[in-house]
């Protein structure tokens, strides 16, 4: 204590001297800035700030004169200074370079650039960037007047944002703009036409003006340059500042709805981020994200070759939060993982306005690297430059966001928000069996809701049930389910709500979470065996570009849900010393969600690839093939599930007549997961009646049984055991394998 | 609570926008409701986003230029803003608001305490969950009048 008082007695000598010392060295320092400003340059600093002391109103010619010269000193600074190579330049203008790829921005929209070869030249466009702020608004006043109509207020001008309603333009043209804001000046202008014109002019020509429309890179400049920021031309940036009051950054959050294989758009997954106001309210925090809307509404064969070539444009969207927990959780079933990140209020009001900066910006949109994931990672290096998250080799997903997010050690806190699917499961756990008929039976409205009320239940046990009762029904609504009629919908909720009000009692349901994404293994496979194939001996490497496989343990994933993309397999016969591809895949995706009293899903399968097979009266033979199916998943016990698949395959090759061969029948399999092992059983038949095989001399069938075993040892480490018996159009085969594989 | 009384005058003294605020967002009503009346038979229904995105639209531009009228009605703009962000927050959110204040407890009653500047968040919960028929009487009620109730409760 003592020590502490000493302490603070020791600051008044200090604050003393340096009260002294200040006026001189504030002085030095002033001059030390001149001098580190102008390193082996003509420019005289007296020509800058001396006119500009003496200037009043009546000599504004003579400021803009040498204003002129301030900023060609500044143009040259930046170019002597090398600041057009900082971190930060790079993080705010999406420069990227690779040891293939010099270096250019990801950007493809001019709007984003000053300088006409900004997008390869980071060093022509700061210096066009820094002359950008420095333009007088005067002059963009008259710009305005002449290229300025109405219509352009809407489209090309950068208010609207935020919008608290999330007005129809934004899932339209998934724009930042239009959402952010409520009672927007120019929004109210723009319908009232011209009562004002004065103001619309002065006010689009300041929102317009490079100062209010790349607050970062102004920032940037500024600090970089030691601007004098009373020298940049005054501007009010009305619709920049009606969206930070909107927004209000303070925190960021990670948002990664879980995997969700019904939908398969939302096989890659999905994540966002949130950032929160003050209030630290999720609910009112604005979402972000970043999509390509007409890839989302095309068909998922245009998404997917779409997505390879970059023909979709990708903008960042803007939503009030609750508009996404409602479609993820209540509309597409799925659980949302919410990751609060360590940056501080700063760093957030960084990221805030590079977003601003993005908006109406098009960037192609590539379905595996520069997709949602990379972007949103990109727009978080933003908020501090110093971070490398989005160095994605040639893939970049959702999951794998997270995990860049974990091992940048960003995460502070993890929330879980259950799928209102996982609510009603939750609440229905809890009750006895007959309690959940009765339930589904009064949201049926089969039954009166009396039967739970003045039943023989605990008021607990009614709580649930009137709960349940609710939820089984909304979920029901939202599905449009035959059993309840949408146009009571407003009455009868308000009725069960009514009726479940009248208990004071709050249920405290422990809803199963699942696997959280970031313990989940990492994208890219290497895999290593040995095996006996029949009898001879080989080794097998294998590769896969993502993502998840039926064998792989589900911790993190979809449980029993397999996207496999990119995957070869090759096997070195050692005994025969003989060398071939086993199989390669192309795209392999399957989804087997188990059905139950509320939900009624089909399980598919889907796969494009080749693999060896064995011909009775030819040699074995690489054959291409295009398979699919449908089915039924049952979840016999907790963590047991049984599928059933139809099968039909087309195959391609000489072994067939014609070379095409297809093959009808279907799957049975069994998987059971404990921990971090998993156990794998699949039964496969296949007949080819109509075109049978040319060599296969009448036995046109093909029928397998493997059984594997996997272990995960760490998370991007696993083994599995595995036996395959086949009977292959008149030909036995099996194979032993060992294989480890390496996630990462 | 003083703050709460001037708040609700201002609302008393601003009734006749905000009727007609109400009015025009009467196609909007009870969240999901209104969703689904429109959308029953439609091609895209159920995805609740579109019928936001569609429903709200005209509608809510509308009101807005309509509320921010109310600068008229010569008190502090901010608390008509704050009125205006509930009002919306809830309308969005008719259905959810609805099942948290039976239940008691919830995110949307946070969300609306906190625009509110309510402390004590249980204690507004409580109170509205007892009052549950009174803020929804029938599926008529539209968001501008469940705010009301609330600020008429809570004052």
């Amino acid at each position: 204590m003592y020590k502490h008082h000493i302490n603070q007695l020791l600051y008044v000598p200090i604050i003393l001297l340096f009260l002294l010392v200040v006026p001189s060295y504030s002085y030095y320092n002033i001059f030390d800035n001149f001098k580190y400003n102008q390193p082996q340059k003509t420019f005289n600093s007296i020509d800058v700030f001396k006119p500009v002391m003496q200037c009043d109103a009546s000599q504004l010619n003579i400021k803009k004169f040498d204003l002129d010269k301030y900023v060609e000193y500044l143009v040259d600074l930046a170019g002597s200074e090398e600041v057009y190579k900082e971190r930060e330049w790079d993080v705010l203008m999406l420069y990227k370079e690779n040891t293939f790829i010099k270096k250019r921005s990801l950007v493809d929209d001019d709007k984003f650039f000053f300088a006409e070869n900004g997008k390869k030249n980071p060093k022509a466009e700061l210096e066009a960037t820094i002359r950008a702020i420095f333009t007088d608004t005067k002059k963009l006043d008259n710009l305005s007047n002449d290229n300025y109509t109405e219509s352009d207020i809407g489209n090309d001008n950068l208010q609207n944002n935020i919008d608290d309603n999330n007005s129809q333009n934004d899932i339209a043209n998934n724009n930042l703009q239009n959402d952010i804001d409520d009672n927007n000046p120019q929004n109210d202008i723009a319908n009232n036409n011209d009562s004002d014109s004065t103001y619309i002019q002065k006010s689009i020509a300041d929102d317009n003006h490079p100062i209010c429309r790349f607050p970062s890179r102004t920032r940037f400049i500024v600090e970089h340059l030691g601007v004098d920021e009373s020298l940049l031309p005054e501007v009010s940036c009305a619709s920049y500042d009606d969206y930070m009051e909107k927004l209000d950054p303070t925190s960021v959050t990670a948002v990664f709805p879980f995997l969700y294989l019904e939908n398969p758009a939302s096989i890659f997954g999905h994540v966002l981020i949130r950032i929160n106001g003050k209030d630290d309210e999720p609910l009112l925090g604005y979402g972000v994200s970043y999509t390509a809307i007409e890839a989302e509404n095309a068909n998922i064969f245009m998404q997917f070759f779409g997505g390879f070539t970059g023909y979709y444009d990708g903008y960042f969207t803007v939503n009030k939060f609750y508009v996404s927990t409602f479609k993820y959780s209540s509309v597409e079933k799925r659980d949302i993982w919410e990751y609060d990140l360590n940056f501080t209020k700063e760093e957030t009001r960084k990221i805030a306005d590079h977003l601003w900066e993005m908006q109406n910006i098009n960037i192609d949109y590539f379905f595996l690297d520069e997709n949602c994931s990379y972007h949103l990672l990109l727009l978080l290096e933003s908020g501090r430059p110093e971070l490398r998250l989005a160095n994605s080799l040639v893939i970049e997903i959702p999951s794998d966001t997270i995990r860049v997010i974990k091992d940048n050690n960003l995460i502070e806190d993890i929330n879980f928000r259950p799928s209102h699917q996982k609510k009603v499961y939750a609440i229905a756990s809890k009750l006895p069996a007959k309690a959940v008929k009765l339930a589904e039976s009064v949201a049926d409205n089969k039954t009166d809701i009396t039967a739970i009320t003045e039943g023989d239940y605990t008021d607990l046990e009614k709580v649930s049930m009137l709960d349940l009762t609710y939820e089984i029904y909304r979920y029901k609504i939202i599905d449009f389910d035959n059993d309840v009629n949408p146009y009571e919908y407003k009455d009868r909720t308000l009725y069960l709500l009514g009726e479940r009000s009248k208990y004071r009692l709050k249920n405290d349901y422990s809803i199963d979470k699942g696997t959280r994404p970031d313990q989940g293994h990492s994208l890219i496979r290497l895999t290593a065996s040995a095996g006996l194939y029949n009898e001879s001996v080989y080794t097998e490497l294998g590769f896969r570009l993502g993502f998840h496989s039926l064998e792989d343990i589900d911790i993190g994933f979809i449980p029993n849900s397999r996207v496999a993309f990119f995957e070869i397999n090759l096997r070195y016969n050692i005994t025969d010393n003989h060398f071939n591809v086993k199989d390669a895949t192309f795209l392999s995706f399957g989804s087997y969600s188990p059905i139950n009293s509320f939900r009624k899903g089909v399980s598919f399968k889907f796969d494009i690839g080749g693999e060896e097979r064995s011909y009775s009266n030819y040699n074995n033979y690489f054959t291409p093939y295009v398979s699919g199916g449908a089915g039924v998943t049952f979840l016999l016990d907790k963590n047991i599930y049984l599928f059933i698949v139809s099968d039909s395959d087309l195959s391609f090759g000489s072994p067939y007549e014609y070379y095409v061969g297809l093959g009808l029948g279907g799957n049975v399999g069994i998987s059971f997961t404990y921990d971090f092992i998993k156990l794998l059983i699949i039964g496969e038949y296949l007949i080819y009646p109509f075109n049978d095989p040319v060599a296969s001399n009448g036995y046109a069938q093909r029928t397998s049984g493997t059984i594997s075993l996997t272990g995960a040892i760490t998370r991007n480490n696993s083994l599995m055991l595995s036996y395959k018996y086949a009977y292959e159009f008149g030909k036995t085969n099996s194979d032993l394998e060992l294989q480890w594989s390496f996630f990462f | 609570m003083k703050k709460l009384f001037v708040f609700l005058l201002l609302t008393v003294l601003c009734i006749p926008t905000l009727a007609q605020a109400g009015k025009l967002r009467d196609n909007v009503g009870c969240g999901l409701g209104t969703l689904l009346f429109e959308s029953v038979g439609k091609q895209d229904g159920g995805w609740l986003l579109q019928w936001i995105a569609s429903s709200t639209n005209g509608s809510f531009y509308s009101a807005f230029s309509m509320t921010t009228g109310t600068v008229g009605c010569k008190g502090s703009i901010s608390e008509v803003v704050k009125y205006e962000e509930v009002e919306i927050f809830i309308a969005e959110n008719m259905d959810d608001f609805a099942k948290d204040v039976a239940m008691g407890e919830g995110e949307t009653i946070n969300s609306v305490a906190a625009l509110l500047q309510v402390t004590d968040t249980n204690k507004f919960a409580t109170l509205l969950q007892e009052n549950f028929v009174v803020i929804f009487p029938n599926g008529d009620v539209t968001a501008d009048q469940v705010v009301v109730k609330i600020v008429e409760l809570n004052s």
